[in-house]
């Protein structure tokens, strides 16, 4: 509760978190023709509203129990001398051409994980494919951290999630614990660990 | 994916007008992540056990067991590194036993499995087999011989708070990622398909510590 007057925040479906088994299946394909479609584009925008409820760079249409295979990423922009802005991109039937052999290690959170963060090794770089929210079919690569979120993002329509992608339980931990990286010794929970920030990849 | 993590709020230091909270008297808990609570801890020297100060962490433990309303907690989830718990023996009388140094040796091959949760795990449960029958030998809370065998739940939990002793939460033995679950989700199991995440999982016994407002 705040004293503040606040814009309402927009209706959102809930959160579908780990455990529920819906999460964990392959999601289907969306019909192409579909996309361009009030309906579909309304879903789009409930995607939207709901990432931004809920405070995400991405969310998978899963997340909120529709499943189906598209998701909507932020990406950030550098543009000359001006501060970075954030596009939203919307990937529909996404496919991953081409992976890396590459690998690299980043701290993931998740909205369907609550409280807990995870340092997940995955490749380094992608070739992607897939219908964007104007039904046009995208190719792009990507590497580093945008890679990282759309492996992310795209892992849900199989129905991962990233603690099923951690290879030692040790790398799976409280949130709060990334506050006070400080402490932690050199190596914990693995090499180059510590040092490596959210948002940020570590090559292998 | 989320944003980068930001500062724990209410519920681990609560502030406000709120009743004086039971737990402001405690040490705070350690949780996942912790590498202390990850680190093997030390046997407590039996001339310690008699000590005001030991006598004192003993109270505390025992403290922590009735506020958090749990069922066993162990001394380095108070932040201390030795090798004692406390736990509910729910096959006596509701007595509450307390181990110092124990020793456990599994008496069959057999597990039982059980929906465990865990104070340094807020918000999730797993899924998790252990064996079925130990025996136990350690001292007790006055550094006397204490032997006992244990059985099902009584012998899950024990082990349970064993692991804490040796650096390990109950994450690091889910034979399978998807057996850890959100609580709120295990809340809903009635709703699962038969089977997930494993069999016999949607009806199995929920060993996790006793909810208590």
């Amino acid at each position: 509760m705040s004293d503040h007057e606040e814009t309402p925040l927009p209706e959102v479906p809930p959160l579908v978190t780990l455990g529920d088994p819906r999460l964990a299946r392959p999601s289907a394909p969306v019909d192409p023709k579909r996309i361009s479609s009030p309906e579909f584009q309304q879903r789009l925008n409930t995607l939207a509203d709901a990432m931004a409820v809920y405070l995400g760079i991405g969310i998978a249409a899963p997340q909120i129990g529709w499943f189906e295979r598209f998701f909507l990423v932020l990406e950030e922009v550098q543009e000359g001398e001006a501060p970075p802005h954030h596009i939203l991109h919307a990937w529909i039937n996404p496919e991953i051409t081409m992976v890396s052999k590459e690998q690299g290690w980043a701290w993931e959170g998740c909205l369907s994980v609550p409280g807990l963060r995870g340092w997940v090794r995955r490749p380094l770089s992608i070739a992607v494919r897939g219908y964007d929210a104007g039904g046009n079919l995208v190719s792009r690569e990507f590497s580093g951290w945008p890679a990282r979120v759309f492996q992310h993002e795209y892992d849900h329509l199989d129905g991962y999630l990233y603690p099923y992608r951690i290879s030692d339980p040790r790398h799976l931990m409280m949130t709060e614990h990334l506050e006070h990286r400080e402490a932690w010794p050199e190596d914990w929970p693995a090499p180059g660990a510590r040092d490596t920030l959210p948002g940020m990849v570590l090559p292998e | 994916m989320t944003h980068p993590p930001t500062p724990p709020t209410a519920g681990i230091h609560p502030e406000g007008d709120a009743p004086p909270d039971p737990r402001a008297g405690l040490p705070p808990l350690l949780t996942l992540g912790d590498f202390r609570l990850a680190q093997p801890s030390a046997p407590v020297p039996p001339a310690e056990i008699p000590t005001p100060e030991f006598q004192a962490r003993l109270g505390v433990l025992l403290l922590a067991l009735e506020v958090y309303g749990a069922n066993g907690v162990a001394a380095p989830q108070l932040g201390w590194f030795q090798r004692y718990f406390v736990m509910r023996d729910p096959g006596g009388s509701g007595a509450i036993l307390t181990w110092i140094n124990p020793v456990a040796t599994p008496t069959t091959s057999e597990q039982v499995w059980y929906w465990e949760g865990c104070l340094s795990v807020p918000g999730y449960k797993a899924f998790v087999g252990r064996a079925a029958a130990i025996a136990v030998t350690g001292l007790d809370a006055q550094g006397q011989p204490l032997n006992r065998t244990f059985r099902g739940w009584e012998s899950h939990l024990f082990q349970h708070e064993f692991d804490h002793l040796d650096g390990i939460l109950f994450p690091y033995r889910v034979a399978d990622p998807r057996h850890m679950v959100r609580t709120e989700e295990l809340d809903r199991r009635s709703h699962w398909p038969k089977d997930w995440p494993a069999t016999g999982a949607g009806s199995a016994p929920i060993r996790a510590f006793r909810s208590k407002a």
